[in-house]
């Protein structure tokens, strides 16, 4: 029956690979006709998912691309079809019909939600977590609730990557094989916390409040509690030298070159790094690689154009941790500037018009004498303006635009000089538009 | 004038964006040159009930909900003087649980007579709906993981999702419901003020942008 649920599936899957379609549904298929397929597949040794709220796709995406080009054979979900459906597809694709997966290592991206069922059928030799933050909280409910159920996954035979500079993930304390990876004091880090709304606040042991000797961004830093012997933990892979305006960083004496100067690719190359190098991959090769993948961060883009500097920053709607950093590092560059806002629709997945994230971030930074003005754009425009009121911009700093006709006036006058773009992904493309067509 | 405000468990208790409800109200009292001082409160604080005109408490985790109530359980009987003296809190979220007998089986404050329990599936999503004290209709939003048994004095027309006692207002609407319905805040804001001085002569608040949003809500999604 298993043979046959394969064949069937792996014969949807070139069909629909022929008509250019989908990667969700031979593993629908599959699991129409056999809910258990899962396990049905014999594994490689080297199993390796990436879970959490966001970064996993671009964490899991390096993982592969380095193995590849360490000549290992790879599948991997490239596509971010991370729920089990995916995960399936992508298994029937590269299986032989009993079921043997026939490279040397398999690589998923998991949606957290998935994470059980995934790793109980699988068994991921190493689990990297990148994060749990608030994301899409109309389908995730709360940063507790996604820690249950990716905990509720973990075994204590698996070797689990974590961040080590977040007090949040230090709840993932069942393994004995933990391996952590942060980045040292730089010279953005910072003494007295700037994000209202964060995770943790409290030590996960004896809730004492939580000290600080610096922060990166929310409540991640070097942490400890001065009632118990909680703290940040040692470091196994520490970016040591960290230089994100020159585009590099430093782990264990190795350069790694990053495609963009915001926090999260430091962490995600971190991550992936820790990975790699724990499983045996020569650090200076790794490091080699790294530098060279074509695009280690495809998310967000520098354009220079008539004498501009444009920066397209990409965002999650309802995620107000990636927002928190594009507003950081707009922050920390101190010259004068244009700040966009805005997203076409809150969520692609369902209707709700939920508005109580906007109040998670903390607009309030850009709120100094550098920031010139604040144009909000898209279907929720007064929404944003309406929060930008609230971060204390003054009303004539405040343009709220009906169409990408407006805005590219606006831009184009010649006293324009640096704009930020602090966008929904949807945003993303028509605003890198803006200053291409002519 | 000065009007007091303690945000309590600012730290554990704010996971929907309830802080924009602060935000709303200091704006609104300084647009009326009325002094607004807001002390942060939370697990390492003593309260002294007597100091506030206004609490505010916003959404938690259950784990956060648990920490609060541990908390705040040794000053039930000064609540209790508080909530009778008339004076304000705006509850938003699953604290309004804290308020009652019990959270599944765990004691609370028992201020009220409603029972809260956990559910099996979350209530989430949009939820537009009227009170007696305001001419216009509330947006609201919900994301909880738990329901209350019965209210006996409904803030709403929807029943057992708010409760006006005196000047307590408490809902399972989450995040910043006074930024999102400007004729709310309005109302709430001036009851707060009246409070303080019957006389006191209340000037027209500047309330155009949030007057857009809320339109602009009703023409894009209804």
């Amino acid at each position: 029956m298993n043979k046959i649920t394969i064949i069937i599936c792996k014969f949807a899957s070139i069909i629909l690979k022929l008509m250019g379609r989908g990667s969700n549904f031979p593993g629908a298929l599959a699991l129409k006709i056999n809910k258990n397929i899962i396990n049905y597949f014999k594994m490689p040794k080297l199993v390796i998912a990436v879970t959490g709220s966001a970064g996993k796709g671009s964490t899991s995406s390096i993982i592969a691309n380095v193995l590849e080009k360490d000549n290992k054979k790879v599948i991997y979900n490239k596509y971010g079809s991370n729920m089990l459906p995916g995960i399936l597809s992508l298994l029937i694709s590269n299986c032989s019909l009993n079921g043997k997966i026939k490279t040397d290592a398999v690589v998923m991206e998991v949606d957290e939600r998935y994470t059980k069922v995934i790793f109980d059928a699988l068994k991921p030799k190493y689990v990297v977590i990148t994060n749990i933050c608030r994301d899409q909280p109309p389908r995730h409910g709360n940063v507790d609730l996604v820690f249950e159920k990716i905990n509720s996954a973990i075994t204590n035979d698996m070797t689990l990557i974590l961040n080590g500079d977040d007090p949040y993930l230090r709840k993932f304390d069942k393994c004995k094989n933990v391996i952590y990876y942060g980045i040292n004091k730089n010279k953005y880090s910072y003494k007295i916390n700037k994000f209202n709304n964060i995770n943790i606040s409290y030590c996960p042991i004896c809730n004492n409040k939580l000290k600080y000797n610096y922060y990166h961004i929310e409540s991640l830093g070097d942490y400890y509690c001065d009632k118990c012997s909680f703290k940040r933990p040692k470091i196994d892979y520490l970016a040591s030298i960290i230089n994100l305006d020159k585009k590099y960083i430093i782990i264990n004496n190795n350069k790694i070159k990053i495609s963009f100067n915001v926090l999260y690719c430091a962490y995600n190359i971190l991550a992936a790094y820790s990975l790699l190098s724990t499983i045996k991959i020569d650090e200076k090769k790794l490091s080699n690689y790294i530098s060279n993948l074509e695009n280690n961060n495809k998310l967000n883009e520098f354009i220079n154009y008539k004498s501009k500097k444009i920066y397209v920053l990409n965002n999650k709607n309802e995620n107000s941790t990636t927002f928190n950093q594009s507003v950081l590092f707009a922050s920390n560059n101190k010259e004068k500037k244009i700040i966009i806002i805005g997203w076409k629709e809150i969520s692609r997945r369902y209707k709700h018009n939920d508005m109580s994230w906007l109040y998670d971030i903390e607009f309030e930074l850009l709120n100094n004498k550098y920031t010139e003005k604040i144009i909000c754009l898209g279907r929720d425009k007064y929404d944003i303006a309406t929060r930008m009121k609230y971060a204390g911009f003054k009303k004539n700093q405040i343009i709220i635009l009906d169409s990408m006709e407006k805005l590219k006036n606006i831009l184009n006058n010649k006293n324009v000089k640096n704009i930020y773009a602090i966008v929904n992904f949807d945003y993303v493309e028509p605003i890198k538009r803006l200053f291409r067509e002519d | 004038m000065t009007v007091y405000i303690a945000h309590l468990y600012y730290d554990l208790m704010n996971l929907y964006g309830e802080n924009g409800n602060i935000k709303s109200i200091k704006y609104l009292l300084e647009s009326q040159k009325i002094k607004v001082i807001i002390d942060n409160i939370s697990l390492n604080d003593n309260i002294d009930f007597n100091k506030y005109d206004l609490i505010v408490i916003g959404c938690g985790t259950y784990n956060n909900l648990k920490l609060s109530l541990n908390h705040l359980k040794k000053y039930k009987k000064d609540i209790n003087e508080y909530i009778e003296s008339n004076k304000f809190i705006l509850a938003t979220g699953n604290s309004i649980e804290l308020f009652g007998q019990k959270i599944d089986e765990i004691e609370a404050l028992k201020i009220f007579n409603y029972n809260s329990k956990k559910l099996d599936k979350r209530i989430v999503g949009d939820c537009i709906t009227t009170t007696n004290l305001i001419k216009t209709k509330i947006i609201g939003f919900q994301n909880r993981e738990s329901y209350i048994d019965e209210i006996t004095n409904n803030l709403f027309k929807d029943k057992d999702i708010g409760i006006k006692y005196k000047n307590f207002y408490g809902t399972y609407l989450l995040g910043p419901i006074l930024i999102r319905n400007p004729e709310f805040a309005k109302y709430f804001v001036n009851e707060l003020i009246k409070r303080k001085n019957k006389n006191y002569k209340i000037k027209k608040y500047d309330l155009s942008l949030e007057k857009k949003a809320y339109n602009e809500y009703f023409k894009t999604y209804y």
